[in-house]
């Protein structure tokens, strides 16, 4: 199996810049921005697997990243981290399209199945667009 | 014009929302130290560091490290929950998952009198609505009370029950030395009042007790 493509997206540059560093040791590409804006950059020029998506940011929060992010990718698997505090927003998050949401402080463990998950769920979605796209050229042609 | 019940309304939520704040950022630092000494656990994991012997003496060190911040992250996070009761005067809540932080928050205050605090019927959400930090205070001040009052060695039993109008809360210990234990005082009386909450003084010759009767909506 490929190698599992991350982006974490957190204003704790500390813990972001940590998170991806141990990714990273466990045998993914991970890497890792501080803003929503960047993270928003970065998918438009970068297939990634999973999005770990922190919800309380300054500016572009993780909501507003989060649809933007969609609006340029539906299949896009993100996963939101939420503090405990904010769990409601985590499942509105969900309902608008996250893959997943996961409680701070995370255990890295919990995170890399997630990410797994997001990678197969991905992969899943993208067989399925190229099947229907393959059966509307079909369609088209006639064959 | 504010009045002086809504000034206090203000200043308590004033008081959480700094609190939920800084339990926020709080919560931010040891998530990330969690990270990095989860970095320097990996590290202790690769061949130089185990050629040179080091591996288990840095793995140990780690491991006490990740104790004492997964036990700051738990104070962190109960301290956060307890600072977000004041976000809303009266709001819909979950009953067991406030005394459950109560509780805990609590057995500090009885580990200091050396009793033991327990807390059952607490394995099913009770949904109510009322002033959660005025329900906190209640139930907190009921606790400090029996604590003051249980010898050492013996233990405090809180258990919640639903009941038809709402939840009952018992707390109950078997009666200290003291032949007049504390009586149930103004600030008990006047949060069960605001809270339209019933208490009854259940102590027996042996047993020092306490019901708190809550209603489903306030």
């Amino acid at each position: 199996m490929e190698k599992a493509r991350v982006l974490i997206v957190d204003d704790e540059q500390e813990f972001a810049t940590a998170l991806s560093e141990r990714m990273q040791t466990r045998g993914l590409e991970a890497e890792a921005v501080f803003n929503g804006d960047d993270a928003i950059e970065r998918i438009k020029s970068t297939s990634y697997d999973a999005v770990v998506l922190d919800l309380a940011m300054p500016g572009l929060d993780g909501m507003d990243t989060l649809k933007i992010m969609l609006s340029i990718n539906k299949d896009l698997q993100v996963i939101i981290l939420t503090g405990q505090a904010t769990v409601s927003k985590g499942i509105e998050a969900v309902k608008e399209g996250a893959f997943e949401f996961v409680e701070k402080p995370v255990q890295l463990e919990t995170l890399m199945d997630k990410v797994s998950q997001a990678k197969t769920r991905g992969a899943a979605l993208s067989e399925t667009r190229m099947n229907d796209m393959i059966d509307e050229i079909m369609k088209r042609k006639a064959w | 014009m504010v009045d002086e019940r809504e000034l206090l309304q203000r200043s308590s939520e004033f008081t959480g929302r700094i609190t939920a704040s800084v339990t926020h950022e709080l919560s931010n630092v040891l998530g990330t130290i969690e990270q990095v000494i989860g970095l320097i656990d990996d590290l202790a994991l690769t061949e130089p560091v185990q050629a040179a012997g080091l591996s288990e003496k840095l793995v140990s060190v780690v491991g006490r490290i990740e104790n004492q911040t997964q036990r700051g992250t738990e104070l962190v996070r109960r301290l956060n929950k307890f600072a977000h009761l004041s976000d809303a005067a009266v709001t819909d809540g979950d009953l067991t998952a406030l005394l459950e932080n109560i509780t805990t928050l609590s057995q500090r205050f009885a580990g200091l009198k050396k009793v033991h605090l327990t807390a059952t019927g607490l394995d099913q959400p009770l949904a109510i609505t009322t002033d959660w930090l005025a329900t906190a205070q209640l139930v907190f001040r009921c606790l400090q009370r029996a604590i003051q009052n249980t010898k050492q060695d013996d233990t405090i039993e809180l258990r919640l029950s639903p009941d038809a109008d709402g939840a009952v809360i018992s707390i109950e210990s078997p009666r200290g030395e003291s032949d007049k234990p504390d009586p149930v005082d103004d600030e008990i009386a006047l949060l069960a009042k605001t809270l339209g909450a019933r208490i009854t003084d259940t102590a027996d010759e042996d047993r020092l007790g306490i019901t708190l009767k809550l209603p489903h909506h306030l």
